[in-house]
């Protein structure tokens, strides 16, 4: 691919990914300005959007991308590492020790196996 | 100004501003550090150039459409395609913005535009998890984003330029960083699993549950574009549905 179609594609999923991540707060921002939207909209389904999209990034995170050879394997060794992160967090709750204790967890499973 | 308040990164209003974001943000440059060197090093195994490697880290901003456009360009896919798998990559990012507006209070249409820019999954699941315990002004959001933002590009820069001596020397680092992003997500999730509001426990279980379900079935299926979002969807919708029926169970009893 040419440097100049290169940028073209830059630019194009640069202002497509913008343009998804803008227009729908624009909306929610005009519709939290008329007068009783905010309660329908905060008391119903958008306080466990965090939740279920935290959720699904933490498992589409965890599993590999394709059945490739060593896929059991990859699998294995982040169920490992998740232990002592899940008990960190729980313990101090605090976000980077939790980041680092799992790099250091997974970087002992993989020396391992 | 307080000294007190210059400390806490608060903003003179008593809200925490744009440097408790950016003291936000380091748990999230632990996790896109590795990230970001991992995309560097493919983009140039992929035949980019540095410039062009950190050029798309600082326009496109999302590692999902990245590592989707390096892995198209290496295998010659046409451009249109690379561009609409890209995009579509990207579609979670609808149900960020809406989800987070109510609890940044001053947050106009007319700023959104600047604040919208940083809105990844890693500064949405930040946000997700502090804001409705501690609502913020528009200086913490940024402040959260650039940190973030600052730590992608560098990364990129880095992995591209040296990545691949830094993983020749260090072996081990390359798999063990991977396991940042992951990391971050359960100490973003335990949180807000463990002090849910009054009421909102088992809605939220159910949330959690319905949301694992359907992005791990979709991702298992091959449509791994698609789980974040229907996870988003489906995992609010269980948990609204529990909630009416303990609503209406107890309006029964009474």
């Amino acid at each position: 691919m040419s440097p100049g179609l290169l940028l073209l594609l830059f630019l194009v999923v640069g202002a497509g990914n913008y343009l998804m991540r803008f227009l729908p707060l624009l909306i929610a921002l005009r519709r939290r300005e008329r007068p009783g939207q905010e309660t329908a909209t905060t008391g119903g389904l958008l306080p466990l959007v965090g939740p279920a999209v935290v959720v699904a990034l933490l498992i589409t995170s965890l599993l590999p991308g394709d059945f490739a050879p060593g896929y059991g394997a990859e699998l294995a060794r982040g169920a490992v590492a998740l232990v002592p992160t899940v008990l960190v967090a729980l313990r101090f709750g605090n976000l980077g020790l939790t980041v680092l204790t799992g790099v250091f967890a997974y970087a002992l499973v993989a020396l391992v196996a | 100004m307080s000294g007190g308040n210059q400390r806490d990164g608060m903003s003179p209003e008593g809200s925490p501003g744009f440097a408790a974001g950016l003291g936000a943000s380091v748990p999230v440059v632990i996790g896109y550090v590795p990230a970001a060197l991992a995309f560097g090093v493919a983009a140039k195994g992929a035949g980019l150039g540095t410039t062009e490697a950190l050029l798309m880290s600082l326009v496109v901003y999302s590692g999902a459409s990245q590592f989707a456009i390096v892995g198209l360009v290496a295998a010659g896919v046409p451009w249109l395609v690379t561009a609409a798998t890209a995009l579509v990559l990207g579609l979670r990012h609808v149900i960020y913005g809406p989800s987070l507006a109510p609890y940044l209070r001053d947050l106009t249409p007319r700023r959104s535009a600047l604040a919208a820019f940083g809105l990844t999954d890693e500064v949405f699941a930040v946000a997700a998890s502090s804001l409705p315990q501690r609502p913020a002004g528009l200086g913490w959001l940024l402040g959260l984003e650039l940190g973030a933002y600052a730590s992608w590009a560098l990364g990129s820069l880095l992995g591209a330029a040296a990545g691949d001596a830094l993983v020749e020397v260090l072996p081990i680092l390359a798999p063990a960083l991977s396991f940042a992003l992951p990391a971050l997500f359960v100490a973003l999730l335990v949180p807000m699993l463990r002090a849910p509001a009054r009421g909102a426990g088992r809605p939220i279980a159910a949330t959690v549950l319905a949301a694992g379900a359907v992005a791990t079935a979709l991702h298992v299926a091959g449509f791994q574009a698609w789980s974040i979002p229907a996870a988003g969807v489906a995992g609010p919708a269980a948990g609204l549905l529990l909630s009416r029926a303990l609503a209406d169970r107890g309006r029964d009893r009474r």
